[in-house]
């Protein structure tokens, strides 16, 4: 596995982490639980993370000439991340 | 569920309709007479209707009435969903930056031609096309009955849910024949707006007649439970119901699908983007309106409390005019979101089992023969399914129960099979054999009584992939290493 697959993973595995609710007390805010309320905003930080994340991933698109020709099955005579 | 008057049956019946002139219409732009022109739209959906297609196809009924019910009785643990629904978007963003890319180079048109390409193996490729058609074909089957249970509700009973069952599977099954995926997706594009105003406007009519801090006030003197905060055991199942979804529903074939079928990866990425915002404007304004109903009327049985939201409304017409209409868009957002749900599984399967299975069996068939053979399969899958949804025992109702604990077993598969060079289809079929006699062993335990049903808040679907990935990892590390270890571009 690439280093930015490890990364990748090991954060979205850290940012879910944070979205755990836990106990802060019998505060409320807008008559919510605090502990519910802190864990939507981590929520969002997560959905606000992984939408940054698409766009380095996603990237560009391939030039055309790159692109498949055909519209059958994958050929079988390479195999992307085979040995 | 609130009945829905004969003026409210004619709206209904004119947009079943309307979805079928959607169909015609997508049929006329129809290019080619290939798979990729039928199961993917010929790889032309643009960010809007991408967007629209996979939230349609993402939220079924469930999201509508469903979690609202689950919400009513769950209290705020349930909030969950909201996150496990980002997740989903996590789960791709790790699998759709470089299946994108290899579906560009390789002209994938289902998982499975991944899978064969991967790992080069025809065992491997039938036992995950399989196992995915399981899983599609139990989703089928409990949205068509809920489809029926819900015409029949909204009728008064003047429509059976036998006659429900049959006439949405006649209709799904023709527009899905006539246009394939360009059909599917262009009625989600109506499917999913319904859907995304009818959720809206339900929330902003209930909170503008009842104040929401105020009711949530109401809430915390009748029901103290909800606003503890989860015990460890809770917690537990909170991560644990996460990762059962982020690698169990990102995987769905026909999510997959859509991620071939894009335009170009810009718009892959803003439909993405885009889906982020949902759980946020459809899954928690229905959930807190759960709470709100729980609040005002905290006597409903578990049954009613499936429909808190049509109840809420139902209670709010006698009071506030203009509520009529709102129920009856709500009860097409219904069947939308069920009927979007069910045509775009069932379009995967059909690809799957002409693609994946009959395609790889006997290679060098024509492109418009399979075409045909994929919808003539679906008009006998689909009336399978019907009479299934009308006569399956009730016991039996338990297996399309399964289908995310089954989905998760086949998420080492491909997501090692993307980012990790040196494992083999040997590695994935062990792993794959071990997860599931782990968690098959783990339900029946539970079902006798002799383990509890989520032993330490985990579900037996994520211990089994817990199993599953151990197997792989230690049938990958039983062979010397190999002389390559990044995944080749």
């Amino acid at each position: 596995m690439n280093s930015r697959s490890c990364f990748l993973i090991g954060l979205s595995l850290v940012l879910l982490l944070l979205t755990l609710p836990w106990s802060l007390g019998p505060e409320r805010l807008w008559g919510l639980p605090l502990w519910a309320v802190t864990s939507m905003i981590a929520s969002g930080a997560y959905a606000l993370t992984v939408a940054l994340l698409l766009r380095p991933l996603l990237g560009d698109d391939p030039p055309r000439s790159q692109r498949a020709s055909g519209d059958g099955p994958c050929s079988p005579d390479s195999r992307d991340g085979a040995p | 569920m609130t009945i829905v008057d004969p003026t409210g049956l004619l709206v209904i019946a004119g947009y079943l309709l309307s979805l079928l002139v959607i169909a015609f219409w997508s049929r006329r732009a129809r290019r080619e007479r290939t798979l990729a022109d039928f199961y993917l739209g010929g790889r032309s959906l643009g960010p809007l209707v991408l967007f629209l297609t996979l939230y349609a196809t993402q939220y079924s009924g469930l999201t509508l009435i469903g979690f609202a019910g689950r919400a009513y009785r769950s209290g705020f643990t349930f909030l969950v969903s909201v996150t496990f629904g980002c997740s989903i978007i996590g789960g791709y963003l790790l699998l759709a930056p470089r299946l994108r890319a290899l579906s560009e180079r390789h002209g994938f048109i289902t998982v499975g031609d991944f899978i064969h390409h991967r790992y080069r193996s025809l065992p491997l490729t039938i036992t995950t096309t399989v196992l995915f058609v399981f899983a599609l074909a139990a989703y089928v089957l409990s949205n068509l009955k809920a489809a029926g249970y819900v015409l029949h509700a909204a009728s008064g009973g003047r429509i059976s849910a036998a006659e429900g069952i049959v006439g949405l599977s006649l209709l799904i099954v023709l527009y899905e024949t006539l246009g394939g995926l360009r059909a599917v997706a262009w009625t989600d594009v109506l499917q999913g707006s319904i859907l995304a105003v009818g959720c809206g406007l339900a929330f902003f009519t209930i909170t503008s007649h009842f104040d929401f801090v105020s009711s949530m006030a109401l809430l915390a003197e009748q029901r103290p439970d909800f606003f503890e905060p989860p015990a460890p055991r809770e917690q537990a199942t909170w991560l644990s119901t996460i990762a059962l979804v982020m690698f169990g529903v990102s995987i769905y074939p026909h999510a997959i699908q859509r991620i071939y079928a894009a335009h170009d990866r810009s718009a892959l990425r803003r439909s993405l983007q885009l889906m982020l915002l949902m759980p946020f404007l459809t899954t928690l304004p229905m959930i807190l309106v759960g709470y709100m109903g729980a609040a005002h009327f905290p006597d409903l049985s578990p049954q009613e409390s499936e429909q808190v939201v049509f109840h809420v409304l139902g209670q709010l017409g006698h009071v506030v005019p203009g509520v009529h209409p709102l129920i009856v868009l709500l009860v097409c957002a219904l069947i939308a979101a069920i009927m979007s749900t069910v045509d775009s599984a069932l379009l995967a399967i059909a690809s799957l089992v002409t693609e994946d299975l009959y395609a790889k069996l006997r290679p060098g068939s024509a492109q418009g023969r399979l075409t045909h053979l994929g919808q003539a399969f679906s008009w006998a899958l689909m009336a399978l399914m019907a009479a299934l949804a009308i006569h399956l025992p009730q016991t039996l109702w338990r297996i399309t129960e399964l289908k995310l604990e089954v989905l998760i077993q086949l998420a080492p598969g491909v997501f090692l099979g993307l980012h990790v060079a040196h494992v083999r289809e040997k590695d994935v079929l062990r792993g794959l054999a071990a997860g599931l006699l782990s968690t098959g062993a783990l339900m029946l335990s539970a079902a006798q009584g002799l383990v509890a049903d989520k032993p330490l808040g985990l579900h037996a679907g994520l211990i089994g992939a817990l199993i599953n990935l151990s197997a792989v990892w230690l049938s990958a590390r039983s062979r010397p290493a190999p002389q390559t270890s990044a995944v080749a571009g």
